[in-house]
């Protein structure tokens, strides 16, 4: 179960964990995000061809915060465990970083980065997905296995 | 974008953590890890550092003057550029409303008085509106 936002549109603090079925429901409530979800649907599809298993969704397609002040999401963004992928398998636009992403942004209309949960230093950008630059507070992010992903 | 001091140190000391990761995976690889991954968390954290980098670097330029900033005065002109922008689209105050889900009065309103009183989330709403119906003439 998602729980419910808080206050400042954020999900609460931790990883919660969803189905597919689950966080389009949950996350697909306009038209713009509908189709915010077909690109990222996808590049997770991309990913799971390739072995990948689970990946975390974080930024503010998985906030409230357009209804809080009018500024729909303008992407998604997504870490992706590597535990499992057959790396020479993947498409390169999972390897493009360049011009913030652009390529990936291009095709998807979101941006992958890689996760380890290997050594401590590669669990970067999932942790960097709970941080709140604004506000210092911490802020959930989804978890979803790609099994779900039917 | 980084609006005050406490955003300035936070956004600081990311960059320092995303330099860092950079520096120990280009000095010690990360064994049995296949090249193209490795090269991958470095161009990522790369990426986000540069980032991080342009929005410390906009704040240091607003903050020392060196930036000029022509947009203030043209809010005076938001209530009647949004008023021009529903006439040219074709758009009645009466569509327009709809498209709002709101009452034609209510547009009525906001238009007689030059949108005094209207929050500027609402003011962003209509914009957003009129900015699809200009691409879009066919459906509002």
């Amino acid at each position: 179960m998602i729980p419910s936002f808080a206050s400042d549109g954020d999900l609460p603090a931790g990883i919660h964990e969803a189905t597919w079925s689950e966080f389009v429901a949950r996350f697909g409530w306009t038209p713009h995000r509908s189709e915010l979800l077909g690109g990222l649907e996808s590049g997770l599809r991309a990913l799971k061809s390739a072995g990948c298993r689970t990946v975390y969704l974080g930024g503010s397609f998985v906030t409230n915060k357009e209804s809080v002040h009018y500024s729909p999401p303008r992407d998604f963004d997504v870490c992706w465990d590597e535990d499992g992928v057959d790396v020479d398998a993947l498409p390169a636009v999972f390897f493009d970083f360049t011009v913030k992403r652009a390529a990936q942004r291009r095709q998807f209309g979101g941006e992958f980065f890689p996760s380890s949960t290997g050594a401590d230093h590669t669990m970067l950008f999932i942790e960097y997905f709970q941080q709140d630059t604004r506000t210092g507070r911490p802020k959930g992010i989804i978890k979803i296995q790609l099994e779900t992903l039917t | 974008m980084i609006t005050n001091e406490k955003q300035y140190r936070m956004t600081r000391s990311a960059l320092a953590k995303f330099e860092k990761v950079v520096e120990q995976l280009r000095a010690e690889p990360i064994a049995d890890m296949h090249p193209r991954l490795q090269k991958a968390h470095i161009n990522a954290a790369q990426s986000e550092i540069e980032v991080l980098q342009e929005q410390l670097a906009e704040y240091d330029a607003l903050k020392s003057g060196r930036v000029e900033l022509p947009e203030l005065s043209l809010i005076e002109e938001v209530p009647r550029a949004l008023i021009r922008a529903r006439i040219a689209s074709g758009m009645t105050q009466e569509q327009l409303a709809q498209a709002l889900q709101l009452k034609t009065q209510q547009i009525q309103r906001y238009e007689a008085s030059e949108y005094a009183g209207a929050s500027l989330s609402r003011v962003r709403e209509i914009a957003h509106v009129l900015i699809g119906k200009k691409r879009n003439p066919v459906s509002a």
